[in-house]
């Protein structure tokens, strides 16, 4: 392995373990950061019982959906830039996160008025609910694309539908969001600005399954990704079947990003923007290597974003939409000013 | 000698629905032999690239079958025909951070498994595809980095790994500037020759191709595909005949009389 891989290897690991237990130990309630490594070890403790609860219940899943939520999205970004070949696609560009978000609507709005009461004064049900809605929403529009690559030649062509379901999916939540109740309203915009503390620890075991699943499988596609960089025909001379593995990718990316949307709410921004960081961090286009350092780095920048969600002295959670792009933003302008300097050789 | 591409009773051309296909000139019945270095010239919109989609798998013949080494790529595998024929196209290659030796090294795909490993013979085919295009000395380089020279040199390294006995080129020359074509026709003579690969490729460079290679594919609208030596095409007056075009008179278009 080269060097930069290494080093690049080394520091992430490093600063997702770090962060990793910052995560546990810093919050609104400090919890002594021995105990906690006591606790995590499974020696006996001198945690009082309601601070185990906050690790257990609260900061230990938080923190394992902020890795996996952070990998996944990372993931699906990388497979949408590689399929169509552009740098501006993230896992939203195709309309399968507005999707979620019109599942979520719909529900509020049609519960709503059925009942005649906000939805959210339903309690847990409707949290499931809201999960339910955001991943059928998800698929509904996937489903409905991979419909549409069957009937299309040009990749380009699937890309201007995605981003048409979108605007269309968007301008219906819009009016839904127009007729609903006024605390289901509020509560449709909170799950808009995402959240990583929405798995109980009851479905961690799920969630965690499903994205370590598709994590895997992408890894799977690394040769066919390297492949399709090259253009799809030659990608089909050099012996690969580009319409199947098309679909493979869609299916794959749309799978991560529906489950996480459902959990988490529309993430933004991470998808875009680790893919750039990894390519930049490790100096490579190969997917071997993009799609590992890509869930690595996806896993340190949502941990980090969690964490200064979370910082203490301020009053609860802030929404993870706006931390993720406050940070990333400046971040990815720098490393491309930075790739801009250096000379086209490998250094 | 073996009949490395042959072209039987083909017809392309593009079709909006199965009954109004609308074949882009009469039948086509050619075929090359190993070892042969071939241009397919003739001017634009003759169907040139139309012809390499077919031969390529790209796109579906109206009508007929290509046999690349006797076999009819209709009943191959993509990763049998990948060992077939290769291809050099006109498209750029090179995202962010992609190396020449990595692109060079994507043409041993097909025989690689599942993770592309490269094994120790899969290495020397790989540098000695560089060495021959005399790409070697840009093996560290990115590809975005290169000039248009530069890059067609890799991309014919690339072919070269994927060691086929049949090499397809779209316009390899249209970016390069003259010394260069003549590196790239002398580069393609010496494969044909040397290396015995059969070689395919379009140019609109005549007075580079006329007295390089071994057979001339002359193409225009709507007439049959001619194949013959450059001397005969261009003795019987063909050559002269398919490029005529129906220009406007200068004058009219200029505006003056």
């Amino acid at each position: 392995m080269r060097k930069r891989t290494v080093i690049s290897l080394v520091f992430l690991l490093i600063s997702g373990v770090l962060l990793l237990f910052l995560n546990l130990f810093l919050g609104s309630v400090a919890i002594d950061s021995k105990e906690v490594l006591y606790a995590l070890l499974g020696r006996t403790t001198n945690l009082d019982s309601s601070s185990l609860i906050i690790l257990y219940e609260y900061r230990f899943p938080q923190a394992i959906v902020a890795i996996l939520a952070g990998a996944g999205l990372a993931v699906a970004g990388l497979l949408m830039q590689t399929l169509f070949r552009n740098p501006l696609a993230d896992p939203s560009i195709l309309g399968i996160s507005s999707g979620a978000s019109l599942g979520v609507a719909l529900l509020l709005f049609v519960a709503g008025s059925f009942s005649g009461q906000a939805v959210v004064s339903l309690g847990w049900i409707s949290t499931l609910g809201v999960s339910a809605a955001a991943f059928t929403g998800a698929l509904v529009v996937l489903f409905f694309l991979l419909l549409m690559s069957a009937r299309i030649k040009q990749v380009v062509t699937l890309l201007i539908i995605g981003i048409m379901i979108a605007y269309l999916t968007g301008s219906l939540t819009g009016l839904l969001r127009f007729y609903s109740q006024k605390e289901d309203i509020q509560a449709f915009v909170i799950w808009g600005m995402g959240t990583f503390s929405g798995v109980g620890s009851a479905q961690l075991p799920f969630f965690s399954a499903a994205i370590l699943v598709g994590l895997f499988a992408a890894l799977f596609l690394s040769k066919p990704l390297n492949m399709m960089l090259l253009g799809n025909r030659y990608a089909e001379n050099l012996g690969l079947n580009t319409k199947l593995h098309t679909n493979l990718i869609l299916l794959l990316a749309g799978y991560l990003t529906a489950i996480i949307t459902a959990y988490a709410g529309p993430i933004a921004f991470i998808g875009l923007a680790v893919p750039h960081i990894a390519r930049n961090l490790f100096k490579t286009s190969d997917h071997r290597l993009l799609i590992p350092a890509s869930i690595l780095s996806g896993a340190v920048l949502a941990l980090f974003c969690n964490l200064i969600a979370r910082l203490p002295g301020l009053e609860g959670n802030l929404p993870i939409n706006s931390i993720t792009s406050l940070i990333g933003a400046p971040f990815v302008i720098w490393v491309m000013l930075r790739q801009h300097k250096q000379s086209a050789f490998e250094s | 000698m073996k009949k490395m591409l042959e072209l039987q009773q083909l017809l392309i051309g593009y079709a909006t629905s199965k009954k109004l296909a609308k074949p882009l000139m009469p039948a086509i019945s050619v075929s090359l032999n190993t070892g042969e270095l071939v241009a397919l010239t003739g001017p634009n919109g003759a169907g040139k690239t139309t012809l390499f989609r077919v031969i390529s798998s790209n796109l579906k013949p109206l009508q007929g079958q290509v046999f690349i080494d006797g076999k009819d790529i209709a009943n191959l595998s993509a990763r049998h025909k990948a060992g077939l024929l290769s291809i050099v196209l006109t498209d750029r290659v090179g995202e962010n951070f992609m190396k020449v030796y990595d692109v060079v090294a994507s043409g041993r795909y097909p025989y690689t498994g599942l993770w592309a490993r490269l094994n120790q013979e899969d290495k020397i085919i790989i540098s000695r595809s560089l060495e021959l295009t005399g790409a070697a000395v840009l093996a560290d380089r990115l590809m975005q980095s290169l000039s248009d020279g530069e890059r067609q040199k890799v991309m014919i390294a690339k072919a070269l790994a994927q060691d086929t006995p049949l090499i397809l080129l779209d316009e390899p020359s249209a970016f390069l500037d003259y010394p260069s074509k003549i590196a790239l026709i002398q580069l393609l003579k010496k494969l044909a020759k040397d290396y015995n690969k059969t070689i395919l490729f379009s140019s609109h460079d005549l007075d580079m191709i006329m007295r390089q290679v071994d057979k001339l594919w002359l193409m225009s609208p709507e007439k049959p595909m001619l194949s013959g030596t450059p001397d005969e095409l261009l003795k019987s007056g063909k050559l002269q005949e398919y490029f005529e075009m129906d220009y406007p008179p200068i004058s009219s278009v200029l505006g003056n009389e």
